[in-house]
């Protein structure tokens, strides 16, 4: 199991280190997942929409392998105390979403060869698993990421790791079993820890977050949407540019 | 008579029509307009026609006062269409042409202009808002209701809009109604035209709780929030930021309490 965690583990960190911006990023961060966790038998619940279950993915499923793609320092610090998103910061989203789905087809293609079966969702979704009318998807990354213990919800949403919040994630189910690693009990929100911070909140310019941990991602997609209506380069990065954007508190 | 028995049937007659969905009006409008943005980056602004599409493109994107100014090269190099356009956007930013005789000169050429053209619903429709504030002619409210009623009989956003105020200010002899004037609106904005969810948000008569399309004028809001920051962003000029400002002192649709204080927040710090 030990040698499968690391085989893994290797394919992901070479798969990143592969790509030709990856200065722009920082080691991922993996973390593995028991199909079998009660957490996602809770998540339509605690979502308040539904989701899949690992094992309706693929059914043999027994780990979820999940994985971060930290930004730089130096990304990150091209829009931190700006109202405007920067071209790095645009960019690290598309080679983020790049080193995504190599890893997701380096898993796929390495462990197939291993006789282990492998499914993922994109690193963006498509319509076939993504609600466009109500703005939400099936298979949460997120919430893998949570069970697993490589990060935790933040105030702003979105997952705050180690490493920060400024990132993206991917993830894979496999019929292999790889021992999980584990949940973390405190958060790395400085709000959640401590009461303190809601830069987030402050900076986002929709007002689609609030301090009572609610989200409006109505107001969000349609503020992106006006936002970045003439621009290739999109995104607006406000909530994940704070003091948790490179660490975790 | 004629002109309030029109507009009685018109209801009947364009109610049948679907609308289409309305939660994904910023999707497409975005796609549309990232679209446009590729376009425009490779193509020359060279022919009065394009000086005019151009101008549309930025209009559509709030970009009002560089709007302006590819009209004004438009309809100097011969485009009335443009013409038109330049016309609206000086009575909207209560700017007059300096001379007065080539004003009149320019509303009168305009108003021409479209009394022959009527090709499309569009053209009906420009007629009739010269034709209701009597740009280049004297205004007859009930030719004007059914120029807005022909266009609105090809779906046109803006006729239905105007239906809509017909309706609600009693215009043209008609009977105020104000029901009727908010089904309007909402095929307005079924229609893609974006000012008819605002419209009707601003005479809604009740608590925001009750307001049948939260979602749409939060998504109209949250929308045009975002394209008056970009603009804000792009020209740095003082009319761009006092739109943001006004946005953000307004207040977003619903909100109270810290979400207001938050705004005001905002408003102030574009105001530094």
């Amino acid at each position: 199991m030990s040698e499968l965690k690391k085989f893994v583990e290797d394919i992901i960190k070479r798969t990143a280190a592969e790509h030709s911006q990856s200065n722009m990023f920082l080691e991922p961060i993996v973390g593995f997942a028991s199909a079998e966790n009660p957490l996602y038998d809770k998540l339509d619940e605690l979502i308040g929409r539904p989701q899949v279950h690992p094992k309706e993915f693929l059914e043999t499923a027994k780990t979820v392998i999940v994985y971060f793609i930290p930004f730089s320092r130096e990304t990150v610090k091209t829009i931190q105390g700006k109202n405007a998103i920067s071209k790095e910061w645009s960019r690290s989203y598309t080679y983020a979403n790049e080193i995504l789905s190599n890893i997701g087809r380096n898993l796929h293609k390495e462990l197939e060869l291993n006789g282990i079966t492998v499914k993922s969702e994109p690193p963006t979704y498509t319509n076939a698993t993504y609600d466009s009318i109500n703005l939400s998807a099936k298979w949460s990354h997120k919430s893998t990421a949570v069970i697993a213990g490589i990060g935790t919800f933040g105030l702003n949403h979105l997952l705050i790791t180690e490493k920060g919040t400024a990132g993206r994630l991917g993830s894979v189910v496999i019929d292999a079993e790889i021992e999980p690693t584990k949940a973390r009990e405190d958060s790395f929100c400085l709000y959640y820890k401590s009461g303190k911070c809601k830069v987030c909140v402050e900076k986002c310019p929709s007002g689609a977050l609030s301090d009572d941990g609610s989200f409006n991602r109505f107001r969000c997609n349609a503020y992106l949407d006006g936002k970045n209506i003439r621009d290739s380069e999109q995104g607006c990065g406000m909530c994940s540019s704070g003091p948790c954007a490179t660490r975790g508190f | 008579m004629i002109v309030n028995r029109a507009v009685a049937c018109a209801v009947q007659v364009l109610a049948q029509r679907e609308g289409f969905n309305m939660s994904k009006y910023t999707d497409l409008e975005h796609k549309s307009a990232l679209e446009q943005t590729i376009y425009w980056d490779s193509t020359s602004i060279d022919t009065p026609e394009k000086e005019y599409e151009y101008g549309r493109y930025l209009e559509r994107l709030k970009d009002y006062e560089e709007a302006m100014v590819y009209y004004e090269r438009a309809w100097k190099n011969g485009s009335m269409p443009a013409a038109y356009l330049y016309l609206k956007g000086m009575s909207r930013q209560q700017e007059t042409i300096r001379e007065e005789k080539q004003a009149e000169e320019l509303r009168k050429t305009v108003f021409s202009y479209y009394r022959e053209k009527k090709e499309s619903a569009e053209d009906y429709y420009r007629l009739g808002t010269l034709y209701k504030e009597g740009i280049g002619v004297k205004k007859e409210m009930d030719q004007a209701i059914q120029c807005f009623y022909t266009a609105a009989e090809d779906n046109f956003g803006g006729a239905f809009y105007e239906l809509g105020i017909v309706c609600l200010e009693g215009l043209g002899g008609c009977e105020k109604d104000y029901l009727t004037a908010r089904k309007y609106l909402r095929k307005a904005y079924d229609a893609h035209w974006e000012e008819a969810i605002f419209k009707d948000f601003e005479i809604f008569q009740g608590q925001f709780s009750e307001y049948e399309y939260q979602r749409e004028i939060m998504e109209a809001y949250s929308f045009r929030l975002g394209q008056l920051i970009r603009a804000a962003e792009l020209r740095k000029t003082a009319e761009c930021y006092q739109r943001v400002i006004e946005m953000y002192q307004k207040g977003f649709p619903g909100d109270t309490g810290k979400k207001r204080e938050l705004f005001i927040r905002k408003a102030d710090k574009y105001r530094n």
